[in-house]
């Protein structure tokens, strides 16, 4: 099967970011979520107003300030059977899960390595690339 | 004449992000790389050969390096091949950096130019026009 995410509340970790920005969440978040804006900084997810922009690189609730990321090398789970490949185009699911990339979802970065044992994989993320699209006409 | 590197002689002045990788051949420090999983290698004209990182160090095949999304490179010129200020870069059939080109990989552009006209400076981040599927 194509990569997955096994996702788990908390359950990634941050490599590496380029330098931080102090955002308000208007929702709960976990650290490695991609954010998008709507009313708030929230987890991007379905709605054609959560585009991905940046990458929270704290948990955090409804009213906290955590720092994000335009850039983050982020770590997650797999399973054997939804191991990554290397070199694999992520998208971001609709639950706001990383998958491989798919149509009618916003490819968000791509994978770097994976585990010796296929149940990681560790992702360059950088969600704003694809909505920032328009050139001077 | 466009711009075009003459000689690969490349020097990463910093970079994003880094990552480690393993390389399945030999790179040059600043190459473009491309996946050939579960490894890295040089990124070239097979159309297999995306490029997505550059390439921190030099490194040999089944050596780990340190490689960066995005990354600041000097590359080398000539006068015949001076580069330009803002002018943006294409990954050329051989994975040396050349002016924007038709069916060429855009990965990055000209920040600076050698007083001399002998060398430029590029940012470099060629996963940008990989990623481009929105969500519908």
């Amino acid at each position: 099967m194509a990569f997955a995410e096994t996702r788990t509340a908390g359950g990634r970790e941050i490599l590496e970011t380029s330098e931080p920005v102090l955002i308000l969440l208007a929702e709960l978040v976990f650290s490695g979520d991609c954010l998008g804006y709507s009313s708030g900084w929230i987890r991007s997810a379905a709605a054609t107003g959560e585009h991905p922009l940046l990458v929270a690189l704290d948990d955090g609730a409804i009213g906290d300030y955590i720092k994000a990321s335009q850039m983050a090398v982020v770590k997650v789970t797999t399973t054997a059977t939804n191991v990554a490949g290397v070199g694999d185009i992520v998208a971001l699911s609709d639950t706001g899960d990383y998958q491989v990339a798919s149509a009618g979802l916003p490819d968000v970065g791509f994978v770097a390595s994976i585990g010796d044992d296929d149940l990681s994989a560790t992702m360059v993320i950088c969600p704003q690339v694809q909505q920032l699209t328009s050139v001077r006409a | 004449m466009a711009f075009a590197e003459t000689v690969v002689d490349r020097e990463v002045l910093s970079g994003t992000c880094p990552v480690r990788v393993k390389l399945a051949e030999r790179v040059y420090a600043g190459a473009c790389l491309a996946a050939s999983s579960p490894n890295w290698i040089l990124s070239a004209h097979a159309s297999g050969e995306t490029p997505l990182l550059v390439a921190g160090t030099a490194g040999e095949v089944n050596d780990y390096i340190k490689a960066y999304p995005l990354a600041a490179i000097k590359v080398t010129t000539t006068l015949a091949n001076v580069a330009t200020l803002g002018e943006l870069v294409s990954l050329d059939d051989d994975g040396t950096f050349v002016a924007d080109t038709a069916n060429y990989p855009d990965v990055g552009f000209v920040t600076e130019v050698g007083s001399d006209s002998l060398s430029a400076e590029l940012v470099v981040c060629p996963m940008i026009q990989q990623l481009d599927t929105a969500r519908t």
